[in-house]
Formats: structure tokens, C-alpha cells, sequence
């Protein structure tokens, strides 16, 4: 009974106090510690996830879309002959569109009716003499991509130097980046037209091969065009400068004067042009990248190799993302500390606060 | 619709507040009802119940805060259920039904003075409550007013089922200390 009389009692008790209770939020946040530890937790693994999943799934498009990653593969590292070969097989399901595919598909067999028949003699068993011929007589500007990866760089990059020196190149442009414990070597070299297949062939024996591409343009039209327009300059200058020299008035030497200008000018920058062209189809142009790694990319095809690449390479990468994730950490320790310290403040003045306002 | 709108159609005495009522506070006079009686069907009775008490004390009351005001009239139609089922049980059999049946003819059950005693000790409790925390308040009323499980306390207030527990026999303890220095024996 005695309970019941308290229960009536409690049931008697301000109404303020009940509508509070009521609307006492679910779920109100209140923080604790194990709150905290469960965010951090939570976000150690979220930087975790972000720091390893763009190589993980790098990694899986790589594997799944390695045939359409290849279309200008070269086989790596086999060039004992000094012949390379293309592989054959352009997937229709190609990693980079089909409207790119088409344009590779088209690219690749250009090059091998006109850039590579023709123009390499290392290359390709089949020149022939008429091709040469036809090849001297075009203007082809030559450029080609190629993405590698080794496991020594400096011994690479020593032997790269050494390569572009030999075969009278140089380098336009080279850097070298840092990329959590791997470096990136990107240039860009200007190779002699006639030694570019050759220095490919040696590069591409140096590392392992992931990507090659090469463009061939062909500027005969548009060369034939400005020298036809540069010689007839040239005789239309022989006649002004006739024209001057028996002019009588000083308003015909005026005008001729004038025109003479104009087309020196234009002969000026046709044959700024005519260089221009030459020395782009006389020097081809290398884009190389060479990625440090510690381990080679398989270019196998095979589901269960891909299977098992894929475990090997996902580990590899875990542990790349977690030294990242820690080195990450302690770079930003400081940060952290002065965050956590300011937010424990802050709680420990609210709480004060709140005690003190309900007392 | 607003509390006041509800409160003056039970002034005109229309029949819309009741569905008005039923809409607004149907689930919160539930949640109380359920709470006391664990039994849908009881539960639902007293909610309607509810609605007939509140339609036969509006007028005169003109209830500042509606959903307290239900609440109560809930709560103490639960309870009264609840004692009855139990002394029904405890074998009241006829006895326990007449006394029922005479019930309706008083006013209440109590007389003037367990009721004044009934206030004054309320009073007591509420100005106990107001030396308490608020969190700790709010779980006191949640638990003793409404009635709620110990889970449902720590899942509101983000606790753990004990720390629940803890603070809960922590405030019992304090309200036993006050109410004997108050010279209540409870």
C-alpha cells in the first residue's frame, strides 16, 4: 500500500516536470568516452578505407580491364631480337570508351600501314624498298607514350640519359615526384625521327612495360601546301622588286612598298612554319612515365591468375595504405592533439556550466 | 491543431475534439496505458476511457498543457485497472465487483484528507525533483511517472541499461533520505 500511495503521489507531481520528461529527445547525444573512441575508431577506418580503396580499385580496374588497358602493350622485357610486337587483341569492352577504341583501332592500323611498315627499320621485317621511298617523301610527325615501371629507378633513369646522348635526342621536360614511398619519373624527350624505333626498343627492355602509344601524324598535304604557297610568294617578291625598281612616281613606289612588306611578312612566317614542321617530323617526341614499384604488373589474362594477382596486390596495397594512414597520422599528430584538447576543454567548461545553472 | 483550438471544442462541447484528441495524443495516452497494463486490449480501453474522462472534466478544468492533462487522467485510469485486475486476482471475485459497482457512486475512492496527505506528498516529490539533475529528474518521471522499461530509458537517454539501473536507485535512495527528514515514512 505504501507503494501504491507514492506512485498516486508521483502521479500528482508538476506538470512541468512530466512534459519534460516527455519531451526528453530520443536518442539526445550525450558524449561519453566509449562514443568517442567509437568515432574514432570509425574514422580511422574511414581514412583508412579512403587512403587504400583508390589503389585497390585502381588495382581492380586494372585486372579487370588489363586486355583493354594493353591495346598498345608492348611485351615487356622481350627484346632479345629487337623486334616488339603489338598485342593483337582490342576487346571490344574497352576500358576507355568506345568511341576511343574505334579511334585506336583506326590509329593502330594507320600506324602499321604507313608509320610502321614504312618507317622503322627495327620494327618491322617487312619494309620495303617502295614504302622507304614513299616514307622519305612523306612528313610524319611521330609521338609516342610510354608508361613503365621499375624496381630501380636511378639505375633507369642513369640508363635512359645515357640512351638519349647516344642517339642525339634530349630531354624537353622532366620531373620527378614523390608518391607515399614510391617515386613517379615523367619527361618528355625529342628523339631523332630515324633512331626513334631504336631507342623505344631499348628503353622498353629496360622496365616493365604497362603502356605504349604511338601517334603518327602526317603533315605531307599541309607542308606540300605552304611550300607551294612559300615559292610562289617568293616569284611574286622577284616581280614586285622588278616592278620597284622601274617605278617613276613616288605613289607607285609607295604602294609597291607596301605590298612588298606584306609579302615578306607572309613569306616570313610560312618558313617559321616549314621549321616548325621540320623539326617536329625531324625530332619524334617520347612522353615517358616510370613508376617505382616493388612488385611488376602481371600482364596475364587468366581469371585465376587475376584472382590470384589481385589477393598478392590488394595485401601489397593494404599495407601501402596503412604506412600511409600512420605516416598520415603523425603528420597531422599536432593538429589532433590541439583539436582533442580543445574539444575536452570545451566539454569540461559545458558541463561546468550546465552543473552550475541547475544548482 | 493547437492545444487551445482542442481545449475549446470540448468547451462547445463538440464531438470533433475528441477525434482531434485521438489524432494528436492517441499514441503518447497508448504509450502510458501500455506501460501500466501490458495488455493491448486494456490499454486501448483506457485510452478511450481517456477521452470520455477528459470530455466529462472539460468544462470546468481548462487544462494549460493538454497532453499532461491526458496523461494523467491515463495514468490513473491504468492503475486503477491494473489494481483491480489484480485484486481479481487475489480472489475479489463478487466482493471486488460490488465494491465497483459502488465505486461509480462517489466521487473518488479517497477521502479529503488521504487526499490532501496525497497533494501534500506530491508536493514534496516535485520539490525534491527540483534539487535533482535534469537528466537525472527526466529519468526518475520516465520511469515512475510514465512508467517506462529500464531499455527504453537507456535507449532514449543514450545510456547503458545500468547506468540506468544506477542513477535510478541513487535517486530512490536520496527521495527515501528526503521524505524522512520531512517526517514522511513512505
Amino acid at each position: 500500500m505504501k507503494n501504491e500511495k507514492l506512485v498516486d503521489a508521483i502521479g500528482l507531481i508538476d506538470d512541468h516536470y512530466i512534459e519534460e520528461a516527455h519531451k526528453a529527445n530520443r536518442k539526445q547525444f550525450r558524449f561519453s568516452w566509449a562514443f568517442a573512441g567509437k568515432l574514432a575508431a570509425g574514422f580511422a577506418c574511414l581514412c583508412l578505407l579512403i587512403t587504400i580503396a583508390p589503389k585497390i580499385l585502381n588495382k581492380g580496374a586494372g585486372f579487370g580491364n588489363k586486355a583493354a588497358e594493353d591495346t598498345y602493350y608492348y611485351n615487356g622485357g622481350s627484346n632479345s631480337t629487337g623486334n616488339t610486337s603489338y598485342k593483337t587483341s582490342i576487346p571490344s569492352s574497352s576500358y576507355y570508351g568506345d568511341y576511343d577504341a574505334d579511334v585506336m583501332v583506326e590509329d593502330a592500323a594507320y600506324m602499321s600501314d604507313e608509320s610502321y611498315s614504312g618507317g622503322s627499320t627495327s620494327r618491322n621485317e617487312s619494309s620495303s624498298g617502295s614504302s622507304t621511298e614513299l616514307q622519305a617523301n612523306k612528313k610524319l610527325i611521330v609521338t609516342g607514350d610510354l608508361n613503365m615501371e621499375t624496381m630501380d629507378l636511378d639505375k633507369v633513369l642513369d640508363q635512359l640519359g645515357k640512351n638519349v646522348n647516344e642517339c642525339g635526342g634530349y630531354f624537353q621536360d622532366s620531373s620527378v615526384s614523390t608518391s607515399g614511398s614510391y617515386r613517379y619519373y615523367t619527361a618528355v624527350i625529342r628523339i631523332p625521327a630515324e633512331k626513334y624505333a631504336d631507342f623505344i626498343s631499348t628503353v622498353q627492355g629496360s622496365g616493365n612495360v604497362t603502356y605504349y602509344h604511338e601517334n603518327t601524324r602526317d603533315i605531307t598535304d599541309a607542308y606540300t601546301d605552304l611550300s607551294a604557297r612559300l615559292t610562289s610568294l617568293k616569284a611574286e617578291e622577284e616581280k614586285v622588286l622588278e616592278f620597284y625598281k622601274q617605278a617613276e612616281s613616288i605613289d607607285d613606289l609607295m604602294r609597291i612598298e607596301s605590298r612588298l612588306t606584306d609579302i615578306r611578312y607572309e613569306i616570313d612566317y610560312i618558313e617559321n612554319q616549314l621549321k616548325n614542321f621540320d623539326l617536329q617530323v625531324s625530332y619524334s617526341t617520347l612522353t615517358i612515365s616510370i613508376k617505382e614499384t616493388t612488385t611488376y604488373t602481371e600482364t596475364s589474362v587468366s581469371f585465376w591468375e587475376r584472382l590470384a594477382n589481385s589477393f598478392r596486390y590488394g595485401w601489397t596495397d593494404f599495407i601501402s595504405g596503412v604506412e600511409d594512414f600512420v605516416l598520415g597520422v603523425i603528420y597531422y599528430i599536432w593538429t589532433i592533439l590541439l583539436l582533442a584538447a580543445i574539444a575536452f576543454g570545451g566539454y569540461k567548461l559545458y558541463k561546468k556550466l550546465r552543473n552550475r545553472r541547475n544548482k | 491543431m493547437e492545444d487551445l483550438e482542442i481545449v475549446e471544442l470540448y468547451w462547445n462541447r463538440d464531438e470533433a475534439a475528441l477525434k482531434e484528441t485521438a489524432d494528436k495524443y492517441g499514441n503518447y495516452c497508448y504509450s502510458i496505458a501500455f506501460n501500466i497494463l501490458c495488455n493491448n486490449e486494456d490499454a486501448q480501453e483506457c485510452v478511450n476511457d481517456t477521452y470520455l474522462g477528459a470530455w466529462n472534466a472539460i468544462p470546468p478544468h481548462h487544462p494549460a498543457v493538454l497532453s499532461t492533462f491526458l496523461g494523467k487522467i491515463t495514468r490513473r485510469l491504468s492503475l486503477n485497472r491494473r489494481r483491480s485486475d489484480n485484486a481479481k486476482k487475489r480472489g475479489g471475485g463478487e466482493i471486488t465487483l460490488s465494491f465497483d459497482e459502488l465505486e461509480e457512486c462517489i466521487a473518488s475512492g479517497k477521502t479529503i484528507d488521504e487526499e490532501l496527505a496525497e497533494q501534500e506528498l506530491a508536493d514534496m516529490i516535485s520539490e525534491f525533483l527540483s534539487t535533482l539533475k535534469e537528466e537525472e529528474r527526466k529519468v526518475f518521471v520516465c520511469r515512475y511517472w510514465y512508467f517506462e522499461s529500464i531499455a527504453d530509458i537507456a535507449l532514449r537517454f543514450t545510456y547503458t541499461p545500468s547506468k540506468v539501473k544506477m542513477m535510478l536507485k541513487r535517486t530512490r535512495d536520496r527521495l527515501k533520505d528526503y521524505l524522512e527528514r520531512r517526517g514522511v515514512l513512505v
